[in-house]
């Protein structure tokens, strides 16, 4: 790509500036003459007429701010007749045939604009901008009505819902959901067996297949507490944080790529990675853990007891992971798309909002107006998330290092810049001008020392600062709402920061003028009166358990969202997790310990005409394994999985293009660590409904298609992991191996039919011509493939 | 549940019938029959096959699109957009204002270094470029004045292809998908051979919030050689005996797991899936193989010269995929990025493609299916009609040809015009989001209408946007 390097000044003063020249509000007119002016004509006036005749401009005495302006004229009488382009000296003068009168005066418009212009004049000149001097007109379009839509369940308080009546031992979880069963006619499945058990419950809490030593251990523990035994060593697991981090994952649309026109290497968001895996192993509680991802930087506060400050700031790479178009260049868009980005992904993220609705409109459906879009719009057009602007513009990231130590490291590039430049200068001199001596015959001897300064200063070079993917603070500013979501089309008057009114009003400051806002927006996400935040969360995890939400919309609690299937249990359960500190373990222990978790999963002929859907939960709900869980389980049973933590596998350079044509995805640490490339999906992942990396993903689809099976057939992952099965058994007595293949693979012995089966398969003819290692490894290789193995039960 | 109306009864039978051996008898019957399309486009449970075949919002005048792409951005005033006054003012400046967004900076006007000629009964002027293509001009439908909204190769192509240069969209293909479901279920509904893994990359052909089965399925790119490239996974790990023996089993194991679960429709689907999959792998590799198409075809496309071995390979698997029911295939042929060297670089890639082009529209007329294919030529822009450099031009998005052939669309026609110089749309232009409603208007599908509920909104591949361009069906 070859393109001049330009160089644009970040941050908010540049797009307020962008943003200055003139606008106003809708009136109403018709609505199709309205769209003409809006799409046609105003930008062309703000562009090419706006120099001399707008915002109190008035050259030649013409001022072209409203439709009255412009029919009143200038100095040389009216610019336009309505109706008639052949008798408007607006239109004579931008078709460029009268050399007295040419407008604009530097350059010709392209003809299609000037076209533009004759059938604006035909039409009569609509424009719904305000005349100069009146009241500005009402509010554009009242398709909702505030009052109402937030009497919608989801804006409303927590509510503290009695605990129905129950069966002594029956927890508080339990007994919502069976007074519901039993509304319906129905009642819980009795409880899954203990193997069914630790299996479900492994694989949900660690995202890993039990071992068949562990259920062997599990189903001898006659222990009176042996479940929650085993669930807190789960809990307790790194492999906790990696099941889970994931699940946070496919929310903050992670990737350690751009995508998008170009897709560079973010060399360092894995260190957002690992403080999400390292956040939730510690139980960071879920408030603060929202609160960091979005102002880390200016709390403060940070994972570890002492560590340092600098540290929170990873957090905030939240707020820079999403895609852009980097090469967009139109900057004040691509501001303005990053910007959209981030609201849209905090609102879903974490009040289940879709707040990127209202950058052109009021919301449809929900109560958020326009401006409260470009209330928080000028929250983050106050924070630094991009480096720079260049012609491909970089994203921006912190130095991982206390402030001396950053102070020192940039004192030392200075010393170093300047003894270049004193040593290039004096060689310059050197050389002399044009064949010419130089001026000052002394300059030569001074070389040498200058030259051994600057070999001094590079030896002493300090090791590059680690750095990690963060916004800072940029100056504050506030935005204009933007017609049509365009910079092209600004309000006139800034819009200050603040949040969505839909929650009326929750006692958090505004933010402060000399800073961006973030941190108020932190508070304002997790204040105790803010009750979509928690509603949200408790959701999400529900449904990573069980499967689908009791908001069966999880990134959409609006009026267009659907409604919960326990309201009650929700609210007990969000106002429980509130108070239990905004525990995700404790929500966890109530959630894997009830008995609607721990019930069977088996088909009931009696429930399933009542429930279809399950949405009583009067089973467990069998799920087919998400893709990381599938690829880590066929690397575990293989013995081949490693199970280092944290990290990056790839040594790619930061911000370079993702070098080779395919990712690597050979590693066999878990898949949590694999790259994450937002153009380059690995098979598996987009075969078994991987998340898009590229969005705030709230629910993964959970589909059936012949890729998958092509994939389990004869991907070479699958077949070698049959293959290393097989070795792994060669020194079982033929008489044991059948079993103990079986309980690598299904934590179980074989059935006399599955007995039966593989028997005919090792001597089936078709298999003649294969060795004996061979055919056990067809044999291992269909059972990776098998439903019990693919699916929690 | 939706019944089956034209084989109620073979939905009732076990799945062992429609399973295993009885699979493989069915595999005699061939390709492409819309009954046995339907038959293996649900499962045994009832659960329909998420691209079943659906039937159209209104009557289709196309069944399927070959999306002909070229990455990198042709130059349209070299090719299909003959401008005399760009010829005559050639090294003027242009005399009216550049776009307020330029990729790079540009200098004055540039002549075309080709020579026009008009090609067919209609007359269409056709550069030098493109003589076997331009042969073909009484089947083809130029839109003149197409025009995009990003100047940047990724932001285009994603344009293009999914509506949206902003937000992660499904692309075309993944819609048509979703809208009419495949024709045949031993293949994927929507293909895509040799894409570029940049400017966007996986998500020119994703779903996106559609369900993933609506994602296209790759066929090469990334480097690799359009003779080598194949479908993913399709066989390899054991010989077809060994697999059909380890499949019967699995289908043992599955049925027997099955009775003690009790009948999870997905279990099932899933047991279904691993039969599909086994018949994929017998169908696709017959049509890579280009398995009986004859050396007078083989010329036709030009696979007997290297130069266009390359392409035609590509333009005949979108043939063999298509008639075999693939709904969206779409094929790839770059770098048309020339910055500079134009002369040289323009001739070279057109000369790769000129012969296969025509050969796929000769080849489709002759086999009677150009009329319910519609195929569709284009880059993600246009190529501005100053000069960059010394012998360049850039990136162009403001007007730009696409041509279509085929599919109900008129032929020998020609719709909308750019200013004398080729620099902005005139009259009649088409904006991408015109171009897809077009699109799916010719295959049955109302824009409108064809939505998807994704976040409490219903998303359209048009966005709030979008006119049928009503002027060029025929």
């Amino acid at each position: 790509m070859k393109a001049p390097p330009k160089r644009f000044v970040v941050g908010a003063l540049t797009l307020a500036a962008w943003l200055s020249c003139g606008g106003g509000r809708l009136e109403s007119a018709d609505s199709r003459d309205i769209e003409f002016f809006e799409t046609r004509i105003r930008p062309v006036l703000v562009e090419h007429c706006g120099e001399c005749h707008l915002d109190g401009k008035t050259k030649g005495g013409l001022r072209m701010d409203s439709r009255g302006t412009i029919l009143a004229g200038g100095d040389s009488g009216t610019s336009a007749v309505p109706g008639e382009p052949e008798a408007s000296p607006l239109i004579r003068a931008v078709r460029y045939g009268d050399p007295d009168l040419r407008m604009p005066p530097r350059h010709r418009l392209a003809p299609g604009i000037v076209r533009d212009l004759e059938e604006w004049v035909r039409r009569g000149l609509p424009d719904p901008r305000p005349e100069p001097g009146t009241a500005t007109a009402a509010k554009s379009s009242a398709s909702i009505d505030p009052s109402r839509t937030r009497q919608h369940w989801a804006f409303l308080p927590l509510a503290r819902p009695a605990i129905p009546e129950g069966e002594p031992e029956a927890g508080a979880l339990d007994r919502f959901l069976r007074e519901r069963l039993l509304k319906e006619g129905l009642d819980f499945s009795g409880p899954t067996d203990r193997r069914t058990w630790l299996r479900r419950v492994t694989q949900d809490l660690t995202g890993l297949p039990a071992t068949a030593e562990d259920i062997a251990a599990f189903e001898s523990d006659d222990r009176p507490d042996a479940r929650e035994q085993w669930m807190e060593r789960l809990l307790a697991s790194p492999a906790y944080g990696e099941r889970w981090g994931r699940w946070w994952l496919d929310v903050a649309r992670y990737a350690d790529t751009n995508g998008q026109d170009e897709n560079k290497v973010m060399g360092n968001a894995w260190r957002y990675r690992d403080w999400v895996v390292a956040s939730l192993n510690a139980d960071m509680p879920f408030d603060q853990f929202a609160r960091e991802q979005i102002a880390g930087d200016l709390f403060g506060t940070h994972l570890a007891p002492g560590g340092a400050r600098f540290e929170a700031c990873t957090a905030t790479g939240f707020l820079v992971l999403g895609p852009k178009l980097l090469a967009e260049q139109d900057k004040p868009k691509l501001v303005l798309d990053i910007i959209d980005e981030q609201i849209d992904t905090v609102g879903r993220a974490f009040l289940g909002l879709t707040l990127g609705c209202a950058r052109c409109h009021d919301h449809k459906f929900d109560p958020v107006p326009q401006r409260d879009y470009y209330a928080m719009a000028g929250i983050f057009a106050s924070t630094r998330t991009m480096e720079n602007l260049a012609f491909v513009s970089k994203f921006n990231e912190r130095p991982l290092a206390p402030e001396p130590e950053v102070e020192r490291v940039a004192a030392h590039a200075v010393q170093f810049r300047e003894a270049m430049n004193r040593l290039e200068k004096a060689e310059k001199q050197a050389k002399g001008k044009d064949g010419k001596p130089p001026a000052d015959p002394t300059v030569t001897n001074r070389i040498p020392a200058l030259k051994a300064e600057v070999e001094r200063l590079k030896a002493m070079t300090p090791k590059p600062l680690p750095k990690t993917l963060a916004v800072s603070e940029a100056s504050s500013t506030n935005l204009p709402v933007l017609g049509r979501g365009s910079h092209l089309n600004p309000g006139k008057e800034p819009v200050p920061r603040g949040f969505p009114t839909l929650l009326g009003s929750i006692p958090v400051p505004p933010p402060a003028s000399s800073a961006s806002g973030r941190m108020e927006l932190a508070l304002w996400l997790t204040h105790s009166s803010n009750p979509l935040t928690p509603r949200v969360v408790v959701n999400r995890v529900w449904q990573a358990h069980f499967g689908e939400g009791l908001v069966r919309t999880p990134d959409n609690f609006g009026l267009r969202g659907e409604l919960p299937t326990h309201p009650e249990l929700l609210d007990w359960l969000a106002g429980e997790f509130v108070r239990s500190g905004w525990s995700l373990k404790w929500l966890h222990r109530q959630i894997v310990l009830s008995r609607a978790y721990g019930q069977s999963s088996v088909i009931r002929t009696d429930a399933s005409g009542k429930d279809p859907d399950n949405r009583w939960l009067h089973r467990y709900p069998v799920q087919r394994l998400e893709a990381e869980m599938l690829r880590d389980a066929i690397l575990d049973v293989a013995g081949r999985l490693d199970r280092t933590l944290g990290g990056t596998v790839v040594d790619w350079q930061n911000d370079e293009y993702v070098p080779g044509d395919e990712a690597p995805f050979g590693s066999v640490r878990r898949a949590l660590y694999l790259p994450v490339v937002r153009d380059r999906g690995y098979d598996l992942f987009t075969a078994f409904d991987g998340a898009n990396s590229s969005v705030a993903v709230a629910r993964r689809s959970s589909t059936v298609v012949s890729p998958q099976a092509l994939y389990l057939l004869n991907a070479p992952l699958v077949r070698d992991a049959a293959d290393r099965l097989v070795q792994t058994l060669k020194e079982e007595p033929e008489a044991s191996r059948l079993r103990a293949l079986y309980r690598r693979v299904l934590g179980r012995g074989p059935g006399a039919v599955e007995t039966e089966r593989a028997r005919e398969l090792l001597s089936d003819a078709r298999l003649a011509g294969l060795s004996e290692v061979q055919r056990w490894t067809v044999l291992a290789h269909a059972l990776l493939c098998s439903n019990e193995f693919t699916h929690r039960e | 549940m939706r019944t089956d109306p034209i084989h109620p009864v073979a939905m009732k039978k076990g799945p062992r019938e429609i399973t295993r051996r009885a699979a493989l008898e069915r595999l005699g019957l061939g390709f492409g029959g819309m009954a046995l399309a339907s038959l293996l486009g649900r499962t045994e449970a009832g659960v329909a096959s998420p691209i079943a075949a659906h039937p159209p919002h209104f009557a289709p005048r196309a069944k399927r699109v070959i999306f002909v792409f070229m990455h990198g951005g042709p130059s349209h005033v070299d090719t299909f957009d003959y401008k005399p006054i760009l010829e005559r003012d050639s090294g003027k400046p242009l005399p009216f204002a550049k776009p307020r967004v330029q990729f790079a900076q540009t200098g004055n006007l540039r002549r075309s270094p080709w020579d026009f000629r008009p090609y067919g009964q209609c007359g269409a002027m056709v550069s030098d470029l493109f003589p076997l293509t331009g042969a073909c001009a009484d089947d083809l439908c130029f839109l003149k004045a197409v025009h995009g909204t990003n100047e940047a190769h990724g932001g285009a192509l994603l344009k293009l292809h999914t509506g949206s240069d902003v937000s992660v969209r499904p692309s075309m293909g993944a819609w048509i998908s979703y809208g009419l479901g495949t024709e045949n279920a031993n293949l994927p509904s929507f293909i895509t051979i040799n894409p570029t893994l940049g400017h966007g990359g996986v998500g020119n052909w994703a779903s996106a919030f559609l369900p993933a089965s609506h994602q296209g399925t790759r066929i090469g790119g990334g480097g690799t050689p359009v003779d080598k490239a194949t479908i993913a996974h399709l066989g390899g790990a054991w010989d077809p005996a060994v697999q059909r023996a380890q499949l019967d089993l699995l289908g043992d194991l599955q049925r027997e797991h099955l009775g003690r679960v009790g009948a999870e429709s997905s279990l099932e689907a899933r047991i279904e899936s691993f039969e599909l999959a086994f018949r994929m792998q017998t169908e696709a590799p017959d049509i890579l193989a280009l398995t009986g198409e004859t050396e007078a075809t083989r010329k036709l496309y030009g696979l007997d010269d290297p130069k266009t071995a390359s392409f035609a390979r590509q333009c005949l698997l979108a043939r063999r995929f298509s008639e075999r029911g693939v709904r969206f295939v779409q094929i790839t042929h770059g770098y048309w990025d020339q910055h500079d060297d134009l002369t040289k670089e323009h001739a070279r890639l057109a000369g790769e493609v000129d012969r296969p082009i025509a050969g796929l529209l000769r080849d489709l007329k002759a086999r009677g299916l150009l009329d319910e294919t519609l195929v569709l030529w284009g880059g993600e822009f246009g190529r501005t009609p100053t000069l960059q450099g010394k012998d360049g031009r850039d990136h162009h998005p403001h007007a730009f040809t696409v041509w279509m052939a085929g599919g109900g669309v008129k032929a020998g026609f020609s719709y909308g015009a750019t200013d004398e110089y080729g620099f902005y749309g005139v009259t009649d232009k088409v904006h991408v989001h015109d171009l897809h409603a077009t699109m799916l208007a010719l295959l049955g599908l109302d824009h409108e209408r064809l939505t998807y509920r994704h976040a409490g909104r219903d998303f359209r591949l048009t966005d709030v946007a979008g006119r049928v361009v009503r002027e060029i069906l025929a």
